[in-house]
């Protein structure tokens, strides 16, 4: 089982997919991707959020509204992938039901290990 | 903005893919990127999901997977080149020879990320018009040079 920030993590991909997909430019270079294939990937979408409680989603819809993202990396242990800065000593990942933002930029952290 | 040549750098360039399947290629592209192994998983399975959007085989050989990553932190272009031929579920039903992977963060100024793929398509259109031997390039920088000068033209 996923834990929750793996679930927001790969809730953005899907989001950003769906974005490029509409976009005239990217029809532009690589032609309409077929409606039923994007109805499936709206589906996943769907499913996905539906695993995700609604409170974390509500930040998670906000953050995609305020920044086009809501989701950074941890960097080599310590840093935020999208602010650059430094998290405070000691952080430690989640718990798998649980999210923890950046203090700085406030996205949402996945650790990687 | 820049050339799309600009994004071509001989680390993420390869000669004589091994891979014989779609997933194969892409675990081969993504690993000449240097990003962590996990996030490496996370980047293939992005890409894996656009292909099952429909292959990114646009046909003649030339494949232009892609996808945006949180895992990435600019953009990169990828590039290999399979001398037997992939199996990529292509539009024609041919195989691939020449792969272009280009992959990006969530946001980019300037939305780069549209701008250069349009600009690989136009450049994969030139590789086709003018019938390039790409396959018997020898090297990274050989490739580099060849798809640099054909971007000029």
């Amino acid at each position: 089982m996923d834990s929750l920030s793996k679930k927001l993590l790969v809730l953005q991909d899907i989001e950003l997919k769906l974005r490029d997909l509409r976009d005239p430019r990217y029809i532009e270079t690589f032609g309409k991707v077929d409606e039923e294939r994007i109805k499936a990937l709206e589906e996943a979408k769907k499913k996905l959020e539906a695993e995700i409680p609604k409170d974390k989603l509500n930040l998670f819809k906000s953050l995609m509204k305020m920044h086009g993202r809501a989701v950074a990396i941890v960097i080599e242990g310590d840093t935020c992938s999208n602010c650059f800065a430094k998290l405070p000593v000691g952080i430690q990942p989640p718990g798998p039901d649980e999210i923890v933002q950046c203090n700085i930029c406030g996205l949402i952290l996945y650790f990687d290990n | 903005m820049s050339a799309l040549s600009e994004l071509m750098n001989p680390k993420r360039v390869k000669i004589g893919l091994q891979a014989k399947d779609k997933e194969g290629v892409l675990r081969e592209l993504v690993d000449l990127l240097d990003i962590p192994e996990e996030n490496k998983e996370i980047l293939l399975e992005a890409l894996k999901r656009r292909e099952e959007l429909g292959s990114t085989g646009i046909g003649r050989g030339i494949a232009i997977p892609h996808s945006r990553s949180t895992v990435i932190d600019n953009l990169y272009l990828v590039i290999g080149v399979s001398k037997e031929g992939v199996d990529f579920d292509a539009v024609d039903g041919r195989p691939v020879h020449i792969f272009f992977l280009l992959v990006a963060p969530p946001n980019d100024p300037g939305s780069r990320y549209l701008i250069y793929l349009g600009r690989v398509a136009q450049l994969a259109k030139k590789i086709v018009e003018n019938n390039v031997d790409y396959l018997s390039v020898e090297s990274p920088e050989e490739l580099i040079e060849l798809l640099s000068s054909l971007e000029k033209e």
